[in-house]
């Protein structure tokens, strides 16, 4: 059985059709990029799989579990155990320490191990343990996204999902993230999927798809060139 | 909850100028509260102990009077042994006899050197009657070479300063003059009677509301030696028996059972309708300050209301992502009416402090205009535990209430949403 298993999945928005009868299976540590142009549905199929949002039909099976049609408290559970966001803009906040940030996911859903030594381990694996007390708001653009990265992977959920992680930095520090997801990808077995327009991203992945009118396609080799 | 508290408080302080702000309006609305209650009770104690005489854990009973027509006839003396029937109801922790002497007496003293003559009515009354009003100690029986010591009812300084002043250009006495003065008191004759008189040398030893207005009182345990000056001229003491009696209580709350049993016993209760009187006004003037100060919390609760709206909105990128690392509804529901309570409780807290600044000025400017009504350890506004408590828990309340809406606002914010627009 797939990790993730999405069936004729459709989801509209103001009558607008964004996401029209899309397949796509994951097998458990793939590394999945899509890419698409703007406003294409890329980060709707994205909250679909973190159990954000739901499809209006369509079976959307994460884990064994129909998101679809799974109750609030399922998408919850979901999303503090199955699965860990990144985005763009990172989402950090720059008041609270990298460790502060780091840890936010465990005010809602508890570690049983001691938390601060957790979460400067994931801050190691970044490369950030050196800046763990150090306020977000002194930190780089790079760094605030291994903050992230480090956030996203606290509780060790199975998937990543990454909305254009790369999409606010600049080329060398993108790739040094590239190179952060893809060691997370093999030396972790997390599965990843994300949606990006960076063609290093594209290389890093292990299959690449393009969303076209609602639909996942192979993407051409000419698309990572 | 413990971590969505800490969470909740971390935020709260995150912007301590938007805090401010939005608890400005629950400080004004506590400190109006916590002050009210205080001037509240002060102004019932005061004006209970000093212009009534009442005490919390007393009560004063007379036996019963009979009127007929406009003529009001006093009952007998409570004797020996109804003073033990009182003693014996449960919730009584002591009985302290005042006895009125029914013999005509007069006082003579000189103040700046000018002759002094009044008649007048003097009491023997059980020291315990005047504790708190003396110093402790003082009014106990003292060996014959020294003075008698005498309490002086608190409506005679009035009809001092307010009579016997104005028409012979006597000086305003206040109780620091009075204490300490001596008099002769003159006992068994007056301006109106003649008879076998017994004279002492007296000193005033406090000012109380708890005796008799008519004149002095004097320790019971002086009687004896006046009986026996009497004698020597002539005369006798009267048998006496208790003209009305203080009733010490266990605690305050037993007086309503002791109340109806003094009652059951054929005694009246003369204070009963006067506190009830005047304890029911300063209560109507106090709820009404109290209505003021939950009108300016529900106005300050709309202010947090809307504070925490706008916060909401400006911060729905955060909850966005609350809810993407696995916070429930409930949980962002809890974290924002946890925000609206800090926001009660700094506001509370501030609050506090400014009614209590504020009691203290109150106090101050009291003890110096209102001398007469302010004594000892009284206070006009009296700033108690369970007032501020009260106050800051009101103040919590409608904080959170006010909360309520746009915390479910948050709680519904679509997260899919609010991280695309960030």
């Amino acid at each position: 059985m797939s990790q993730i298993d999405l069936q004729g999945v459709t989801r509209s928005y103001s009558g607008q059709v964004v996401l029209a009868n899309l397949d796509l299976t994951v097998e458990a540590g793939e590394f999945v990029a899509i890419a698409g142009p703007s406003g294409t549905g890329k980060s709707t199929l994205l909250n679909l799989l973190g159990g954000l949002d739901r499809p209006d039909g369509g079976r959307v099976v994460v884990a064994g579990v129909d998101l679809a049609t799974a109750p609030e408290a399922a998408l919850d559970a979901h999303r503090r155990d199955r699965v860990g966001f990144i985005f763009q803009s990172f989402h950090i906040n720059p008041r609270r320490t990298a460790l502060e940030n780091v840890l936010l996911p465990l005010v809602f859903a508890p570690l049983e191990e001691d938390e601060d030594r957790v979460g400067r381990a994931r801050l190691r694996e970044v490369g950030l343990e050196a800046l763990a007390d150090r306020p977000a708001a002194t930190l780089s653009g790079g760094q605030r996204q291994r903050v992230a990265v480090a956030r996203a992977l606290i509780r060790k959920p199975p998937i990543l999902l990454a909305d254009e992680p790369v999409g606010d930095l600049d080329a060398a520090t993108g790739a040094e993230i590239v190179a952060l997801l893809e060691g997370i990808n093999r030396e972790q077995g997390v599965t990843i999927v994300s949606v990006t327009h960076d063609v290093a991203l594209l290389r890093a992945a292990s299959r690449r798809l393009g969303l076209e009118q609602g639909r996942l396609v192979p993407l051409p080799d000419e698309a990572t060139r | 909850m413990k971590r969505l508290a800490h969470l909740a408080w971390r935020d709260t302080w995150a912007t301590p100028a938007r805090l401010f702000l939005l608890a400005a309006g629950v400080a004004v609305g506590v400190a109006a509260l916590a002050l009210f209650f205080a001037v509240g009770r002060g102004v019932e104690s005061a004006v209970m102990h000093r212009v009534l005489g009442v005490l919390p854990d007393r009560l004063v009973v007379e036996p019963s009077a009979t009127a007929i027509g406009p003529i009001k006839m006093g009952g007998a003396p409570l004797d020996d042994a109804a003073i033990e029937r009182i003693r014996a109801i449960p919730g009584v922790r002591g009985v302290l006899r005042r006895m009125q002497i029914p013999l005509p007496a007069h006082l003579t003293a000189n103040i700046q050197g000018r002759s002094f003559y009044t008649d007048l009515i003097v009491e023997a009354v059980d020291p315990e009657v005047v504790e708190g009003d003396v110093p402790p100690g003082s009014f106990a029986v003292r060996p014959l070479d020294q003075p008698m010591p005498s309490v002086l009812p608190s409506v005679m300084l009035d009809i001092l300063n307010i009579g016997l002043a104005v028409n012979t250009g006597l000086p305003q006495m206040n109780p620091d003059v009075i204490v300490g003065r001596h008099f002769t008191l003159n006992l068994g004759s007056s301006s109106f009677k003649i008879g076998p008189t017994a004279s002492m040398r007296s000193e005033v030893v406090g000012i109380s509301p708890r005796i008799g207005v008519g004149g002095p009182a004097i320790p019971i345990g002086y009687l004896p030696e006046l009986d026996r000056m009497l004698r020597e001229k002539g005369g006798e003491m009267p048998r006496l028996g208790a003209s009305s009696a203080t009733v010490q209580l266990n605690s305050p709350e037993d007086a309503p059972a002791v109340t109806a049993v003094l009652k059951g016993q054929g005694l009246t209760l003369p204070q009963e309708g006067r506190v009830a009187q005047v304890g029911g006004a300063i209560r109507a003037v106090s709820l009404a300050m109290t209505l003021f100060g939950l009108l300016v919390l529900a106005v300050a609760g709309t202010g947090i209301g809307n504070g925490l709206g706008l916060m909401v909105k400006d911060e729905s990128g955060e909850i966005g992502l609350f809810r993407a690392i696995g916070a429930s509804q409930a949980d962002v529901l809890s974290l924002y009416l946890l925000r609206a309570a800090f926001v009660g409780m700094v506001g509370g807290a501030c609050g506090v402090l400014i009614a209590a600044l504020a009691a203290i000025t109150i106090n101050s400017v009291a003890a110096r205009a209102l001398p007469g009504l302010l004594s000892g350890d009284e206070r006009m506004a009296a700033l108690a535990a369970a007032d501020v408590a009260l106050a800051l828990g009101l103040g919590m309340l409608f904080s959170v209430l006010a909360g309520v809406i746009p915390a479910r606002q948050a709680a519904r914010i679509d997260p899919a949403a609010a991280l695309r627009e960030r």
